[in-house]
C-alpha cells in the first residue's frame, strides 16, 4: 500500500508504514515482504544510482491492492452498519 | 529512476552477500538483496542493532531458508516441496532415533520387574516387540532411501558439489573421530564396572555417559546435516523422488506406530510393574510420570508431529508432480 503512493526504498517505506498504518516494521520483516512481493510480480525494484533500490508498484500489484482495499472498504461498511444497530435501542424479547 | 534489469540485478551480488549480520539468510538471497538491506540497517541503526532487530533478522533469515527450501510457502517448484518434505521426515527420524536410544536405555531389563503371572507380560511384551519390529523396518527403510541417493550424490559430487558438503563433511568426520575417541576407553572401563557402578552408583562415570551420549547426538545431528545439505541440492530423478517421497511415508506412519507401542507399553509397567517407572533417583514413587520418559516420549512425539508436517508437505503437491 505505501508504494501505490509513489516509489520507495527500504527506508522510507518503513517510514511511511510507520506514519500511515501506525506499525513498526523491522527490517527483516520488510525484507521478507519484498522478498514475497517481488516473487509474486506485484512490485518491481528500480534502477538507482546508489546503494538504496527503491521499489515500485506494479499494474498486477495495483489490481490486487484495489481488491483488497475494496474487500476492506466493504468490511468497514458491514462493521459500521452492525454496531450502528449495536447502538439503537431495541425493545426487550418477552 | 528506471526498472532495473538482469545486469542490474547481478551488478549487486557484492558487498551484503557476505555481511556477517545477514549470514542467517541463504546464499543466494543475499547476493540479490543482501545489500540493500545491509544499507538499511547502517542506515536505520548506525551499526548498533537492538537485540529485537537482530533476533528479526535470524528469524527472517531461517524462513527464507525455508521459503527456498520448499519447507514453506508455495514460491518453490512442487518437486521441491516434495524434497523438502521428504528430507523433513529424515530430520524427524534422526531425532525419533535419538529418543528411541533413550527410551532403550530406561527400559532396559523391564521384563524382569514384571509379576511372573503371563497376563502381566502379555501387554508389556507385545508393545516392547512391536516397538522394537517397526524401528528395526524402519531403519532398513531410511538406510534404502540413503541408497537409493547415493548415484545422484555421486553426480553431484562429480559436477562440482564437494565444496557445498566439504565444511559440514569435515565437521561430521571430526564430531565421529571424537566420539570413537571417546567411545573406546569408556567402553573399556565400563567392562571393569560393576551393574550398580554403571547404573548411578559411580558419579563419574555417569557424567562421562552423558558426555558421550552428548556427542552421539551432535555426531548424528551433524552427519543429518550432511544429508540435508546434500539431499536438497543433489538432482533426483522423478522415480528416485516418488520412491523417496514413499518411503518418507512410511517412515512416518512407522513413528506413528512407535509411539502407540511406547503408550501402550508405559500404561502396562504403569499398571503392573509402576515400581519400574521410578527406578531412577528423584522419582515419585507410585507416579508413573518419570523425568526422563517424559522427556524421552515427548521428543518421540515432537519428532512424530515434525513427520507429519513434513508428510502433509509432501501430499498438497504430490499430484502435481506426477503431472508433471
Amino acid at each position: 500500500m505505501s508504494l501505490a503512493g509513489g516509489a520507495k526504498h527500504g527506508h522510507a517505506l518503513l517510514k511511511d508504514i510507520e506514519e500511515f498504518a501506525r506499525v513498526k516494521l523491522g527490517p527483516g520483516a520488510l525484507y521478507g515482504a519484498i522478498t514475497r512481493l517481488e516473487e509474486r510480480g506485484l512490485i518491481k525494484p528500480l534502477e538507482s544510482d546508489d546503494r538504496r533500490r527503491p521499489y515500485q508498484i506494479t499494474a498486477t500489484g495495483s489490481e490486487v491492492l484495489a481488491d483488497s482495499v475494496a474487500q476492506m472498504r466493504e468490511l468497514v461498511r458491514v462493521g459500521q452498519a452492525r454496531l450502528k444497530m449495536a447502538r439503537t435501542p431495541r425493545p426487550r424479547l418477552a | 529512476m528506471r526498472p532495473t534489469g538482469a545486469s542490474a540485478k547481478d551488478a549487486h551480488i557484492n558487498k551484503g552477500a557476505t555481511d556477517p549480520r545477514l549470514r542467517w539468510y541463504p546464499r543466494s538471497w543475499r547476493a540479490r538483496y543482501g545489500e540493500e538491506l545491509a544499507v538499511l540497517l547502517n542506515d536505520e541503526y548506525d551499526g548498533h542493532l537492538p537485540t529485537l532487530v537482530h533476533l528479526g533478522l535470524v528469524t527472517g533469515g531461517l524462513r527464507q531458508r525455508a521459503r527456498q527450501s520448499g519447507l514453506t510457502g508455495d514460491s518453490a517448484p512442487a518437486a521441491e516441496r516434495v524434497r523438502a518434505g521428504a528430507l523433513l521426515v529424515l530430520a524427524a527420524w534422526v531425532a525419533f532415533v535419538i529418543a528411541g536410544a533413550g527410551f532403550a536405555k530406561f527400559s532396559e531389563h523391564f521384563d524382569e520387574a514384571l509379576p511372573h503371572s503371563m497376563a502381566s507380560h502379555r501387554l508389556a511384551d507385545f508393545a516392547f516387540t512391536v516397538l522394537q519390529t517397526v524401528a528395526g523396518v524402519a531403519s532398513i527403510l531410511v538406510v534404502v532411501g540413503a541408497l537409493l541417493a547415493v548415484p545422484a550424490f555421486v553426480r553431484y559430487l562429480r559436477a562440482d558439489g564437494w565444496p557445498s558438503v566439504r565444511g559440514h563433511f569435515l565437521r561430521a568426520l571430526a564430531s565421529t573421530g571424537l566420539t570413537v575417541a571417546v567411545t573406546v576407553p569408556l567402553v573399556v572401563w565400563a567392562h571393569h564396572l560393576t551393574p550398580h557402578q554403571r547404573n548411578g552408583g559411580l558419579h563419574l562415570y555417569g557424567i562421562l555417559f552423558l558426555i558421550w551420549a552428548a556427542l552421539i547426538v551432535m555426531t548424528l545431528t551433524m552427519w543429518t546435516v550432511v544429508a540435508i545439505v546434500a539431499g536438497s541440492r543433489v538432482v533426483f530423478s522423478k522415480a528416485i523422488l516418488t520412491a523417496e517421497a514413499i518411503l518418507a511415508v512410511v517412515i512416518a506412519v512407522a513413528m506413528v506406530v512407535m509411539v502407540g507401542a511406547t503408550a501402550v507399553w508405559w500404561g502396562a509397567m504403569a499398571k503392573d510393574a509402576p515400581a519400574f517407572l521410578n527406578a531412577n533417583p528423584g522419582g515419585v514413587p507410585g507416579s508413573p510420570w518419570d523425568v526422563w520418559l517424559v522427556a524421552t516420549v515427548a521428543l518421540m512425539v515432537i519428532a512424530m508431529g515434525t513427520a507429519a508436517v513434513g508428510v502433509v508437505r509432501e501430499a498438497r503437491v504430490w499430484r502435481r508432480v506426477q503431472v508433471a
